[in-house]
């Protein structure tokens, strides 16, 4: 990845999350299937740094099984609680990849809700 | 003799100089708020403080891009104070951190700066909270705030050191062939040439590979239990970014280390440090110059505290290179451990 890639990333969350254009957030998830290694981690990260606005778009790559060994753990990292029975869904999948990860978004997902839940 | 406490380095001096941006002497003269403030043509109604008020914050962004424009026309003190003067009530709290931190070295009165870094303590983004207690850190060391970040650390295990080694893989890697043993190129090269005891069972530890806290959290704890189970308390540990930072929540957990080795690891002070006395050997930390993956991660590119050994290889941005065979054998990266 070098800094013009960047810079496209950069763009298309800042689009993103600026306006709501959910084009912009949807090339994201499209880029976690990239086969540039780095262009996944940030498309990932960013996501993740979106916070709650990247739920909806989670879901749709869920619903789609897009990337799904990602967005599974992208989900409990953002705290998304009321994606939590689609998670538990994907713990019984096939993939034993994808079983995996709806495994550890749900860990993750207990771990980020009790940690919040500490705070208050 | 204890090391002096660790401020992150976002960008490295001599990345900054190979990428223009204007840099000033050290020890430069102090300045009025309202001298500032003439210079950059505005005029705030209230000291700068915790959170500016919603019409000074406006003041603040119709003004920055000229005082900006100004300190790139000419980089000196007092275009720089001007420039911290505006972004001190900048709508988004993390240019006034920024701001604050470089504020009080150039300010006759330190309170507003200080006043905004206690406020930035208690923000919501890590970034934001990271750089406010390590500006605080130093000036105001007794500071309150900082009091939770001061919190007694776990003793060590007294559990015997090993000569086994591991790879913990970093952010949405945890499928990625190149640690995976046996066949993994990073794993092979490791093994067949820097040490043969590097764990290659399949029961190898892994992680979910999620980019939070609680993930990085999780990860710790499973790593320290994966190494008591294993009873090879005492390993050296390979990490690459994120792992780095689990390697060191384990670490801290009472996870005894012989060498630690950070690849590219985003610096996240004090959030994730190694716990000096829990490490037998030493911590290495390898990276390239302005690794853009770091830089989207928001985390510092240099370990500065010098307990932490620091190499930086002749690339630039590339957050994978540091675990490529072929740069390990160009640049010699196994003299560097």
């Amino acid at each position: 990845m070098g800094p013009l890639q960047l810079a496209r990333l950069y763009a298309l969350k800042s689009l993103w999350t600026s306006t709501g254009f959910r084009s912009a957030g949807r090339a994201l998830v499209d880029a976690l299937d990239s086969s540039d290694e780095g262009v996944r981690t940030v498309a990932g990260m960013f996501l993740v740094q979106a916070g709650k606005q990247a739920e909806p778009l989670v879901e749709e790559a869920i619903h789609q099984r897009k990337n799904l060994s990602t967005v599974l753990v992208i989900a409990g990292d953002i705290g998304a609680v009321r994606l939590e029975p689609e998670l538990r869904r994907f713990t019984g999948d096939a993939d034993p990849q994808v079983a995996k990860a709806a495994r550890d978004g749900l860990r993750i997902l207990a771990a980020a809700t009790s940690g919040a839940e500490a705070k208050q | 003799m204890p090391s002096p406490p660790m401020v992150t380095e976002m960008l490295p001096a001599e990345d900054i100089q190979a990428l223009g941006f204007p840099s000033l002497q050290v020890g430069a003269p102090r300045f009025q708020p309202e001298a500032l403030q003439r210079m950059a043509g505005v005029r705030f109604a209230v000291a700068a403080g915790a959170k500016p008020t919603p019409r000074d914050a406006r003041k603040a962004s119709r003004r920055l891009h000229e005082a900006a424009n100004a300190f790139y026309r000419n980089a000196n003190p007092q275009t720089a104070a001007a420039l911290l003067e505006v972004s001190l009530r900048h709508p988004h709290e993390l240019v006034r951190v920024a701001a604050a931190v470089s504020y009080l070295d150039v300010a006759a009165a330190p309170t507003p700066a200080l006043r905004v870094l206690e406020h930035g303590l208690r923000s919501s983004d890590r970034l934001t909270r990271d750089i406010s207690a390590h500006a605080l850190g130093h000036v105001d060391p007794r500071n309150p705030g900082l009091a939770r970040l001061m919190e007694q650390r776990k003793k060590p295990s007294s559990r015997r050191p090993s000569r086994t080694s591991l790879i913990v893989h970093g952010t949405w890697a945890r499928t990625s062939p190149w640690w995976q043993p046996p066949s993994g190129d990073f794993w092979h090269y490791l093994h067949d040439n820097v040490d043969s005891d590097l764990y290659g069972a399949p029961d190898r530890f892994e992680w979910s590979g999620g980019y939070s806290d609680a993930a990085r959290a999780l990860a710790g704890n499973d790593l320290g239990a994966w190494v008591q189970q294993h009873n090879i308390g005492g390993l050296d540990l390979f990490t690459h970014s994120h792992g780095g930072s689990v390697a060191m929540l384990a670490n801290h957990a009472g996870t005894r280390v012989g060498r630690l080795v950070l690849l590219s690891c985003p610096v996240h002070w004090p959030q994730y440090t190694p716990d000096f006395n829990a490490v037998a050997n030493k911590v290495v930390s390898v990276r390239v110059h302005l690794d853009l993956v770091i830089l989207a991660d928001r985390g510092g590119q240099r370990f500065s505290d010098n307990r932490i050994q620091d190499n930086v290889l002749p690339i630039w941005f590339n957050h994978f290179a540091t675990h490529d065979p072929g740069n390990w054998v160009l640049y010699d990266v196994p003299s560097m451990l």
